[in-house]
């Protein structure tokens, strides 16, 4: 059975690349971001520096995470109707290190101040997500960090103001009742030093994640990395932030060579109360390094462009197959919001073979974590870790592959519009 | 669903109002570092507004399908309350005693007000309150993270501190607003039932002072205690606001014993009660009524007969009586060292294992 379905995504493949072969230019490609060799260490390098001149920049879209629903009422409110934001990303490397630059536009600055008294603030911040296996293009990370065996590594930044904690030590256990301040005066002074010492840098962390709610803090500085973000007024009015973030081509998470890489970035705007699961989102986007010419699976195979596909067909088994479970758009025809992913997002932030994977074998890409408890009566999947897991999609891979083409074709239509 | 459940009942009948719960809480957890805002223990006076600010409208907990449901974030300036100090210092030096803040909202801004027409019908009783450790918290359910985390020895609700990144949507999905975001460490904290204390065989700090004798505290399961008794035996403590889903595990005696109501020419009206059961239903649900019966029956019973156990558990006679912590239940399940204050709550001493969620029943 497995097998069977195997062969028919591997088919399914061949034919896509046949036709990819067939239209040169395809209104589904994907943009590449070229990383520019540098001479000179960027280790250390911020948004400011100089060397950013010598790389071009490539546009991506961002589009609003629509896929869960989250319980925050006012804040669902601000992000209703979201459109994509576009992101303008550079990349260099040094041989050692890769580091990427991003900017898209923000008109507000928004700062988590860490003021006691300011328990509604959210943080301006973005992140850049990179797959710690991307050997076979067919089966990369869900977007949405990660999936079940398919772990990523997120970079994560966010414009907290120094502060005893959040920072980069994550210390919370050493807190002094202010108080009793005439009684430990020399103590108090003592500590200040100890704050001012742990706040050394703002909010950046490194995180693996294997699934909704399994993001976790990389603190025994196995993770070397820096981040950089700074929010610019443009001299014609708008404003926009930029983030870098630096990290070596080599460590234990991620293995970089000199083929190209899938990445992905997020960014928030915290006065629209984002954070978590309120963001935009781009797809997996491919980095290749300029100059190094590779016959590469990845970029060939990665988001093959599907003009053979008919939408309308797509459409029509979108609602046959699809719409009793999932709504998407200004359709809403499943039983519940919360019975399945909502898909009105789905064509900006997926990859056309995790799109034919999750339809053939929606075994495969179960993203664990999915907070069952709160919609007991909707379980996305069932068993666990240890006992393996089963989505509660049954596999449409009784469907021709024309009829998955189309099908992906029409997924691949929903998204937001641009900003 | 935890193994056993830790449960508190409040007897409103006896609640003065006093604070010193309040005080209890407030001086042992949250009087520093970003929690100066907090009552993890608050007391409010019903009809109110409440702490924070209309609290019961403010979303969360989950619908009769059980599906969570969305819910409003509070902000301090606005719905919980600026803390303000006085410069009590100075006045000796000759100056005004001034706040330091402008003092614009607190925690028990409407405190006895009440409502209703003074002198003839006017009513108003005090509820206090603390995280519910609910069975199927909704705090839990709406954590992205996985951080929040009931633990199976005693279904106390914790939030793992070192998982939580500020996200606050637990705050939106508690239909108590129990859950506190603290802005100095852009993580949220909440009442951790005084479990340094139960794990040493002592009640929570707020049931420890509280010179009313109110509360009660033990296991649901364990059939000796006074907690099993009022609510499961004798059915009269019953859980606020079940109706939101969450089964909250503190139960209260409701109120039965008020003054009469006047008539327009000031006499009382005999048999009368300032309390309108509708808005007990509305707090407690239609098992309201059952629960004042027996109240009322039993009352009768003492007074008639002398006798009534229901009527000696509430009297709360003893302290060891009242906290029934299972003696050793803890002691036995692991080494009982005390850690530094502060320290002790970021991981429970004997938290074991926890259940992430259930999947209901």
């Amino acid at each position: 059975m497995m097998s069977n379905s195997t062969k028919s995504i591997k088919k399914l493949v061949a034919v896509s690349l046949a036709a990819s072969a067939i239209c040169a230019t395809s209104a589904f490609a994907s943009p590449v971001i070229k990383a520019y060799q540098v001479n000179g260490d960027i280790k250390n390098i911020g948004v400011e520096s100089s060397s950013w001149s010598k790389a071009k920049e490539t546009e991506i879209l961002a589009y609003p995470q629509t896929t869960i629903h989250l319980n925050d009422k006012k804040a669902n409110e601000l992000n209703d109707g979201n459109k994509a934001k576009k992101i303008k990303v550079k990349a260099l490397t040094d041989g050692q290190n890769i580091a990427f630059k991003i900017e898209w536009a923000d008109k507000t600055e928004s700062i988590q101040s860490g003021n006691a008294i300011k328990n509604t603030e959210f943080a301006d911040g973005f992140a850049v997500q990179f797959a710690t296996k991307y050997d076979d293009p067919l089966k990369l990370p869900y977007i949405g960090m990660g999936s079940q065996d398919r772990p990523v590594m997120v970079y994560l930044q966010k414009a907290v103001a120094k502060l005893f904690e959040p920072n980069g030590n994550g210390e919370v256990t050493m807190q002094v009742n202010r108080a009793n301040a005439p009684k430990f005066e020399k103590d108090l002074e003592r500590f200040d030093i100890d704050v001012a010492h742990l706040a050394r840098k703002s909010y950046q962390k490194a995180f693996v994640a294997e699934g909704f709610g399994s993001m976790t803090e990389i603190k025994d500085k196995s993770s070397d990395f820096l981040m950089d973000m700074k929010f610019k007024k443009k001299l014609f009015g708008g404003s926009n932030w930029e983030g870098s973030v630096v990290r070596p081509l080599n460590d234990t998470y991620v293995k970089i060579y000199n083929d190209p890489i899938p990445v992905a970035f997020a960014v928030w705007d915290g006065d629209k109360m984002n954070r978590d699961g309120l963001k935009h989102l781009s797809t997996w986007i491919i980095v290749e390094f300029d100059g190094v010419v590779s016959d590469d699976k990845l970029k060939k195979e990665f988001d093959k462009p599907l003009e053979n596909a008919n939408l309308k067909n797509g459409e029509e088994l979108t609602k046959a197959n699809c719409s009793s479970c999932h709504n998407y758009g200004a359709v809403h025809e499943a039983a519940s919001a919360y019975m399945a992913p909502n898909l009105s997002n789905i064509g900006g932030y997926s990859t056309t073979p995790y799109l034919i994977e999750s339809i053939t074998q929606p075994h495969n890409v179960i993203v664990p974590g999915y907070n069952a408890n709160a919609h007991t009566n909707f379980a996305w999947y069932y068993g666990d870790k240890e006992s393996g897991m089963t989505s509660a999609m049954p596999a449409f891979d009784y469907l021709s592959e024309q009829e998955i083409l189309d099908i992906v074709g029409y997924l691949k239509t929903l998204k937001a519009e641009v900003e | 669903m935890s193994k056993r459940q830790l449960a508190m009942v409040m007897d409103l009948n006896k609640c003065i109002g006093c604070q010193t719960c309040t005080v209890a809480c407030k001086t042992q957890w949250t009087n520093r570092n970003g929690r100066e805002y907090m009552y993890w223990n608050n007391v409010e006076t019903y009809p109110g507004t409440g702490y924070p600010k209309n609290w019961m409208e403010l979303g969360g907990g989950f619908d009769a399908a059980g599906d969570l449901q969305d819910g409003i974030i509070p902000n301090i300036e606005a719905d919980y309350g600026v803390p303000w100090d006085y410069n009590f210092d100075k006045v000796g030096a000759g100056e005004q005693l001034t706040p330091n803040v402008e003092p614009t909202w607190g925690p028990n801004w409407d405190e006895d007000e009440g409502t209703g027409d003074f002198p003839n019908d006017n009513y108003f009783f005090y509820i206090p309150r603390i995280c519910n450790h609910c069975t199927n918290p909704g705090c839990l359910s709406s954590c992205p993270r996985d951080a929040i985390f009931k633990r199976d020895l005693d279904g106390v609700v914790l939030v793992d501190l070192d998982r939580c990144q500020g996200y606050r949507y637990c705050i939106a999905g508690c239909p108590y607003k129990k859950v506190y975001f603290n802005p100095k460490l852009s993580k949220t904290e909440k009442c951790i039932f005084c479990f340094p204390r139960i794990e040493q065989g002592l009640p929570p700090a707020c049931a420890q002072q509280c010179v009313g004798r109110i509360r009660f505290v033990g296991f649901l399961d364990d059939v000796n205690s006074q907690v099993h008794q009022l609510v499961h035996k004798y059915k009269v403590a019953l859980p606020l606001r079940a109706d939101r889903g969450t089964s909250p595990n503190v139960y209260y005696i409701p109120p039965t014993e008020t003054p009469p109501k006047f008539d327009a020419e000031g006499n009382v009206i005999e048999g009368s009660n300032r309390i309108p059961v509708e808005e007990l239903e509305k707090l407690f649900g239609s098992e309201v009524n059952g629960a004042i019966k027996t109240l009322k029956s039993e009352m009768a019973k003492r007074k008639e007969t002398g006798k009534s156990e229901l009527m000696d558990l509430l009297i709360a006679y003893s302290h060891s009586e009242m906290f029934r912590l299972d003696n050793n239940y803890y002691k036995k399940e692991g080494s009982n060292k005390l850690a530094p204050v502060d320290n002790r709550y970021l991981s429970g001493k004997h938290t074991q294992r926890i259940s992430r969620f259930s999947r209901g029943n």
